[in-house]
């Protein structure tokens, strides 16, 4: 049995304004602020398409590697339903702005079948007291539909595949593909035989799709070892039971009546225009991971955590260029830095590029320890003090005379014979713990490089 | 007031000269209307106050001899599938009662800066769908000329108003024959321009592919006068030609007229083909004219492709009808119960056959079928009218195959109904301009109107040729 995964991708774009009216594009706000009469789907008007959100979905096609269709037309697809106000949808059916194309994941390609440009419906809020409200703020923002072929073979394909593509997107900047707030929604379909398959609804994290993709898998294979057949249906994934189940069977399947919108002509590209954004396409995150690895000569591994997201990459090329040492920044930044954030909100930190480089510089130059180096760190994002200042008072407090270090020094000697037995006999390894003990007594104000010295005179003079 | 009959150019010229105000015209209008249209129901709303008060404001100019518009103070009254702000949009429709416009329709707007007068909304075919303004949920109108008798359809209202005299302008829309067929029934001109010169944005789409705001006046002139004023590029219509304004032109132009005799063979009542011969012949040896017959094989075709994709146009345009935002609810248990309560009974019999005749063309298994084959079907009439284009500059024919009938006499045959569009549905196929000037009347005293056709966005001529026939015919006669 050959497990296929075909997934439907909905990213709302980010634009200045809604897909077919001036209204603003923006999320949340108050309920129906954001609205006019082209929006509320009120009799007598006309759609008239973003140009912004047309280009934006160029964008996307040239970076998955699609063809762009110089001519497309915008389609209207009808059904009722509250959330929709005129009826049907405009949107794009067997002329898309862009076809074909592909995204490379660690085991292939994921090949995509189409993109559309499409209008957003309206958000409908389910009260306590079984009402329905709608929030008609998001109908019409600019929508993309990302159609890829069944040739997923497995839901870790398909959660790579998913994770890639957002930061495609996001690197474009056409789109935030914040999936809480339903700006990057995932459906699919799933077959585990030639015959049958089902449409998988309600997938709205990347967890949801990984566990509703083995689940529905699993179910599938089930139902096949028992003799029976794989229905043709539509079913909704249950995040708290942990199951999918029916929503609708095949003949309960809309007809959503497609035809050529006539408010609207042909979408039409200049080839200029495509070319042109072409050339907007920014650095691609594979692209910039292979240069990361070339050119700072960074490990795979961490070159893939510094483009995750492109805020990140950029963050770190930034601190290159106050202090050239790929390494140490790379190692810093990993380890360190994302200890308290996501990639994508580093800067949300307020740590500027320099006092970043600056604090690496100084543990790098042994002007405060790497422990005093992480501690800067800390009280520079909770107090808001700012890391150069911390590392003047750190320096200043630093133990640079031989005298108080020897004393510390001495004191550790007298109360450690045994260790000191140790290291006489010939095991060098226990220096460290030397160090370290001296180090705690000075409470961290020494250069450990310059306390090991110590330490090995006094040594060498005892034995 | 005698004055209240004067096409625009002289109306104007009464303001100019002072022999009477906006204000008392629009008074002695709305004195009219009250008294007259109780029999014909030519209007659905009188603006009986708003236009008096902007007459006032009129008057003003006149006193302060500030710039005056071109339609200054002349009454327009306007169909009610045209939005006017503030002011309820019914489209004869029970599901639109009570909704209130939240703007102005492009064409509105125009007039309106051009000093025109509002003087209210006129009846018509619910949505646009009908030949005979029987199908209205505000009543029947009547034809002014005879007692009993349809105005046509679906611009009744405004074609029964103009001819009532109860504004100098109004404003149709044509679908398949809208506002040229009621204007030959009721003897007045009613011009449909080039699909794409008028803005749509604000009228109440039927079928968005043929729909197109047209005047409906008591002269050609009067009718060029406002087409020159409505057309033009609107950013909020994006089906509409940013191209020059046409103009009439001046040079004498040896016209060449096709009209397809064959066509008028059958079907056609016999006063009405004589009186378009008479004429014809006629009008082109006074002005050495050629006159060609011509063949329109398509035409045949041209009523089952008009109603399968208006049809199914009309069946997604009307879907916004729901009752959830606005207009009509009749509240249900359930979602799909307030639907159909809301459409069943919001929807007159005539736009549910649409809808439902619409809906099955686009469904799937069915679409290749019906929907697919009328746009091959469509795009042959074009090709046709194309290929007589080179042949000759317009093409005549009658506007309606009969002069109006009794109300109630077709109503309850469809298909009868429909076939009073035979001649004009072609024009809103292929998107080309059609004008129907009135061409006297038949032995019972109806309005005979003649429909001329020409190219695409070659209105200057159309109306060059127009204004000629209209002469040669007033001459001959009479009004
Ligand atoms: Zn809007």
């Amino acid at each position: 049995m050959e497990t296929k995964i075909g997934l439907e991708i909905h990213v709302e774009l980010s634009t200045e304004t809604k897909m077919f009216c001036p209204c603003k594009n923006e999320y949340g706000g108050e309920p129906n602020t954001r609205i006019c009469p082209v929006c509320m789907g009120e009799p007598g008007i006309l759609p008239s398409p973003n140009f912004e959100a047309v280009k934006k979905a160029v964008k996307v096609g040239i970076a998955l590697n699609s063809k762009i269709n110089r001519f497309s037309i915008f389609t209207r697809k009808n059904y009722f339903y509250p959330d929709l106000p005129k009826g049907y949808q405009i949107t794009q059916y067997g002329t898309s702005i862009a076809e074909g194309g592909s995204v490379n994941i660690k085991s292939g390609s994921v090949y995509l079948e189409r993109i559309n440009i499409e209008e957003e419906t309206a958000k409908s809020i389910y009260t306590e007291n079984g009402e329905v409200l709608l929030d008609f703020n998001r109908c019409g923002i600019p929508l993309l539909e990302i159609v890829t072929l069944p040739c997923i073979k497995s839901p870790e394909e398909a959660v790579e595949f998913l994770k890639e593509l957002r930061r495609i997107i996001r690197y474009l900047g056409v789109s935030e593909c914040d999936m809480e707030k339903g700006m990057f929604r995932v459906d699919s379909n799933v077959s585990v035989s030639k015959e049958g398959r089902a449409e998988l609804k309600n997938l709205n994290s990347l967890k949801a799709v990984y566990e509703g993709l083995l689940y529905e898998i699993k179910r599938q294979k089930e139902v096949i070892e028992k003799g029976e057949k794989i229905r043709r249906e539509t079913r909704l994934w249950d995040e708290f039971k942990k199951e999918t189940r029916v929503m609708r069977v095949k003949e309960e399947e809309l007809d959503y009546r497609y035809f050529p919108e006539p408010d609207l002509p042909p979408l039409e590209l200049s080839t200029e225009l495509i070319e042109k954004i072409k050339k907007e396409i920014p650095e691609l995150p594979y692209q910039k991971k292979q240069r990361f690895v070339k050119l700072y000569f960074l490990d795979e591994k961490d070159a893939e955590i510094l483009v995750s997201e492109k805020e990140l990459a950029d963050y770190f090329e930034e601190i290159l260029k106050f202090y050239k040492n790929p390494e140490d920044v790379s190692s810093w930044v990993i380890t360190e830095l994302l200890a308290y954030t996501e990639p994508e909100n580093t800067r949300k930190l307020g740590l500027s590029a320099s006092e970043i480089a600056q604090l690496v510089k100084s543990v790098n130059e042994n002007k405060i320890t790497r422990n005093i180096g992480k501690e800067i760190l800390k009280r520079s994002i909770s107090e808001k003090i700012p890391i150069s200042e911390l590392i003047k008072k750190e320096e200043k407090s630093i133990i640079k005379g031989d005298d108080i270090i020897e004393s510390a020094v001495k004191e550790v000697i007298e109360e450690n014979p045994d260790v000191v037995e140790k290291y006489i006999k010939g095991k060098k390894g226990v220096l460290g713990f030397l160090i370290g003990q001296t180090m705690k007594k000075l409470k961290g104000r020494a250069d450990p490089k310059q306390v090991g010295k110590l330490i090995l005179k006094k040594l060498e003079k005892n034995s | 007031m005698k004055e209240l009959n004067l096409p625009v150019h002289l109306l104007i010229e009464k303001y100019k000269k002072g022999d009477f105000l906006p204000s008392q015209l629009i008074e002695s209008l709305i004195k009219k209307i009250k008294e007259k249209d109780k029999h014909i129901n030519s209007f659905i709303k009188v603006f009986e106050n708003q236009a008096i008060e902007r007459a006032k404001i009129l008057d003003k100019k006149i006193k302060n001899k500030e710039k005056t518009g071109s339609l200054f103070g002349v009454p327009v009254a306007i169909k009610d599938n045209i939005l006017v702000k503030d002011a309820e949009t019914t489209c004869a429709s029970k599901i639109l009662k009570g909704y209130i416009a939240t703007y102005n329709a492009t064409v509105v707007e125009k007039l309106l800066l051009e000093d025109a007068i509002i003087i209210g909304k006129t009846n018509m075919d619910e949505f646009g769908m009908g030949s005979s303004n029987e199908f209205s949920s505000s009543g029947p109108v009547h034809n002014p000329l005879k007692k009993g008798y349809v105005p046509g359809g679906s611009s009744g209202g405004s074609a029964a108003a103009i001819a009532a005299g109860f504004a100098t302008c109004a404003l149709g829309s044509d679908t398949g024959g809208s506002v040229r067929q009621p204007a030959a029934f009721c003897g007045v001109v009613g011009f449909k321009p080039t699909y794409g010169r008028v803005s749509r944005y604000g009228l109440v789409a039927f079928a968005s592919s043929c729909d197109q705001i047209g005047p409906i006046t008591i002269n050609v002139m009067d009718s060029w006068t406002i087409f020159r004023i409505i057309a033009g590029f609107d950013e909020k219509d994006k089906t509409t030609f940013d191209v020059p304004a046409p103009e009439i032109p001046e040079e004498e132009i040896k016209f060449r007229i096709g009209f397809p005799e064959k066509l008028l063979e059958q079907g056609v009542e016999e006063e009405i083909k004589a009186r378009l011969d008479e004429i014809l012949r006629e009008f082109v040896k006074s002005k050495n004219y050629e006159l060609k017959n011509i063949e329109m094989r398509s035409f045949r075709y041209a009523i089952p492709v008009y109603h399968i994709i208006t049809g199914a146009e009309a069946s997604s345009n009307l879907a916004r009808f729901d009752g959830i935002r606005y207009g009509l609810r009749l509240e249900g248990k359930y979602l799909e119960e307030v639907y159909k309560k809301t459409r069943g009974y919001g929807f007159g019999e005539e736009v549910l056959r649409r809808i439902i005749m619409g809906g099955f063309a686009l469904r799937s298994g069915y679409y290749e079928e019906y929907y697919i084959k009328a746009q091959k079907a469509r795009s042959m009439i074009l090709e046709e009218f194309m290929d007589n284009f080179e042949k000759v500059d317009f093409i005549i024919t009658p506007t309606s195959p009969f002069p109006a009938f009794k109300i109630g006499e077709k109503v309850e045959d469809p298909i009868k109904l429909y076939l009073s569009d035979i001649f004009t549905v072609s024009a809103n196929l292929s998107g080309i301009p059609a004008i129907s000037i009135p061409c006297g009347k038949t032995g019972e005293g109806l309005p005979i109107g003649m429909q001329i056709m020409a190219k695409p966005l070659d209105e200057g001529r159309l109306f060059k040729l127009s204004l000629q026939l209209e002469d040669f015919i007033k001459q001959r006669y009479g009004n």
